[in-house]
């Protein structure tokens, strides 16, 4: 039998107050809930049904899953939507892909590995591999990693592409590390190959917090979710200690819900956007923010993609989107490449609208001076979707403090709060790699035989770091080792916000095994009653 | 065979001019998916009824379009040879009315099930969930 489903009254402080439901929040609402800790969790999304709500339409889940509220996107890079997010339970647990991978040693150590690159604040990492390693292992069997925990994911025919390729050029495809059931694991299902990961999992079969992390924490008893209620301010007391948090209803109807601490995790968007607005008189620039850290050195990856047509069928919609990886370019090797740090490239496809839209974007959804296709390239672009092999390039960005959150002067959103300002300006370092992966990419698929290859510039990022940075110096990052603000003890960051640097792997394994961390320190702190 | 008398945001020679500019923007040779763009053009200015500012924008655009054709070649733009409509729309590809069209058009028709059935993508058989893993999702027929 359930058990009834908790409320905790507003006016009574809940032990945690989370805001946010995706890998970061997910991953502590879970950990704590399980250890008896009473949470309320904020979500700004819905709460969606797999079965019933996810539908194969690239479109339709588009409009289901993503953060549509106005973000203003300045800088050259990217026009129409800056960064696609998701707004449901679950946050882009729902949308991603899966790909599991954890940090490499040195990734770390980036400042003492990269040395100091001009118009770069490169940083260590206040922890390294050997104290994040029991916790990738934890967050490896929560998510059910194949590859760690189940076998590893079968090759699909965008796979055997690429592989054909790496053949033929001396390099490696090998199957990635996924979170998604190659067998059944954990209660879910195992994969059946659908081929549609981006549109949310309806066999559940791939890792979301929408239906891992939170119902096991309901199943304690211990949760208190609400939905479609947005985080709009968080208060301090003269002791610098969180005292609450005010959000909206779905219904516009504002409430505050006292709490002894606060976990953040709405991802490296809309943290900082909610500390910037947090403005009070012990913090005029924003919630623990006294080092002007907090909004700087948003960072999205290196990415792009390519795309390359072949004389025969190749399907690469069917099976796992992002199975397999090539990371013979993951290491750092500036003396043959002449760019610090690495990159993966990864199988991708996409349905065939997002095809024919980000291939070749046009001005709208990428930098303003594209051009789409259309008219005979595009048809012969699209009669020939079937023959398409994709892949995905992701590699380390530089964190440049220019590049950043910021909030607008006057733009308001519906509920009066100011609308965040997302800045990016590629790093030279950043073009450099994304030209070579480029290349590489080119080689690999007309060495798989390939009659045309499209240089895919990126799409809106879906990997959104850095903006509160982690750090030992107090004066130049906004939180500790374990996420904890360094100015008010009982405030925390669980997503990837807190991260220092952004390495070259998919992020939500790293932002998974931290947020584990988080919840077993926050734990210790509350039985040694110093929260 | 649709009729423009369907429209509501647009006048009939309008939604004419509409229909052939994003026949050349999807200019496939299937006469199945000729005539899928009217759906697409419908769609369109199903959207435009609740847009007015973009409604008087494209209105205008589509008149100019129509009348540079009248002016230039004696016929509407829906009636001159598809060539030559090109090359009309090849001088105004960079300005925003026709990439905002272009990427109406594409993420419109391209997201059909019939056009995916044309493209032999068998997408919507997706919905059991049982997916392609008995289905050729790793065997590649080259090999």
């Amino acid at each position: 039998m359930a058990r009834p489903m908790l409320r905790v009254p507003l006016n009574e402080p809940a032990d945690v107050v989370v805001i946010g439901t995706g890998a970061g929040g997910g991953n502590v609402i879970r950990e704590l809930c399980l250890k008896g800790v009473k949470v309320v969790a904020l979500e700004a999304g819905p709460r969606l049904d797999p079965d019933r709500d996810f539908e194969e339409d690239e479109w339709v889940m588009f409009h289901k899953l993503s953060w549509l509220d106005p973000v203003i996107g300045e800088g050259p890079d990217m026009t129409g939507l800056p960064a696609w997010i998701c707004q449901a339970v679950g946050g882009t647990t729902t949308h991603w892909a899966g790909a599991a991978l954890r940090f490499q040693p040195h990734e770390f150590q980036a400042r003492s590995t990269y040395g100091e690159i001009p118009g770069a604040d490169l940083d260590d990492w206040p922890l390294d591999l050997d104290s994040l390693a029991p916790f990738y292992e934890e967050a490896e069997r929560a998510l059910g990693v194949a590859g760690r925990v189940l076998p590893l994911p079968p090759g699909n025919t965008n796979f055997l592409v690429m592989q054909r390729g790496a053949e033929k050029t001396g390099w490696h495809a090998k199957p990635g590390f996924m979170a998604i059931n190659t067998e059944e694991y954990d209660g879910r299902a195992a994969c059946t190959q659908r081929g549609y990961c981006f549109q949310g999992c309806r066999n559940q079969a791939k890792w979301s917090s929408l239906y891992e992390a939170i119902p096991k924490a309901e199943a304690t008893g211990l949760l208190d979710l609400r939905p479609n209620c947005q985080a709009l301010h968080i208060n301090v007391d003269s002791q610098n200690r969180v005292t609450s948090v005010v959000y909206a209803r779905a219904d516009g109807q504002w409430e505050e819900q006292k709490a002894r601490a606060v976990v953040i995790a709405g991802n490296a968007i809309q943290t900082p956007r909610l500390l910037l607005q947090s403005v009070s008189g012990k913090y005029p620039h924003g919630l623990a923010n006294g080092s002007g850290m907090v909004g700087r050195y948003y960072m999205r990856h290196v990415t792009a993609s390519s795309y390359a047509l072949f004389p025969r069928p190749v399907h690469a919609y069917k099976g796992m989107t992002m199975m397999g990886l090539v990371d013979d370019f993951a290491n750092n090797d500036p003396e043959v490449r002449h760019f610090v740090g690495g990159f993966h490239l990864e199988t991708i496809m996409l349905g065939p609208s997002f095809a024919s839209v980000f291939i070749e974007p046009g001005p709208g959804t990428s930098t303003p001076n594209r051009r789409a296709l259309w008219g005979k390239p595009l048809v012969e672009l699209m009669e020939n979707y079937t023959r398409l092999a994709g892949l995905w390039i992701v590699g380390e960005d530089m964190p440049q403090a220019g590049n950043r959150v910021t909030l607008h002067p006057y733009q308001k959103d519906q509920y009066g709060m100011p609308v965040p300002v997302v800045t990016y300006h590629d790093h030279p370092n950043d073009r450099a790699m994304r030209e070579y992966a480029w290349s590489r990419a080119r080689e690999l698929y007309l060495a798989a035989g390939a009659t045309k290859v499209y240089d895919t510039p990126p799409y809106p990022a879906t990997h959104n770091l850095g903006t509160c940075r982690m750090g030992h110096d107090p004066s130049a990052s906004v939180v500790n080792e374990f996420g904890q603000a360094h100015e008010v003890k009982n405030l925390f960051i669980a997503d990837g916000s807190i991260f220092t640097t952004s390495a070259a792997e998919n992020p939500t394994l790293t932002i998974s095994a931290l947020a584990i961390r988080q919840a077993h320190y926050l734990v210790d702190l509350m039985m040694r009653e110093e929260l | 065979m649709e009729s423009t008398e369907t429209f509501q945001a647009l006048l009939p020679e309008e939604a004419q001019t509409l229909v052939a500019v994003m026949k050349r923007i999807v200019p496939h040779n299937d006469a199945t998916l000729q005539e899928l763009v009217w759906k697409t053009a419908m769609a369109y200015d199903a959207q435009l009824v609740a847009h007015v500012s973009t409604r008087q924008e494209v209105r205008k655009n589509l008149r100019e379009l129509d009348m540079q054709a009248r002016q230039t070649h004696a016929k509407p733009f829906a009636e001159i040879p598809p060539d030559t409509q090109d090359a009309m729309l090849k001088t105004i590809e960079d300005t925003s009315f026709f990439q905002s069209l272009v990427n109406a058009t594409i993420s419109d028709f391209y997201n059909r099930y019939a056009v995916w059935t044309a493209l032999g993508y068998p997408g919507l058989a997706q919905r059991d969930g049982a997916g392609y893993l008995h289905k050729g999702y790793d065997h590649l027929s080259w090999d």
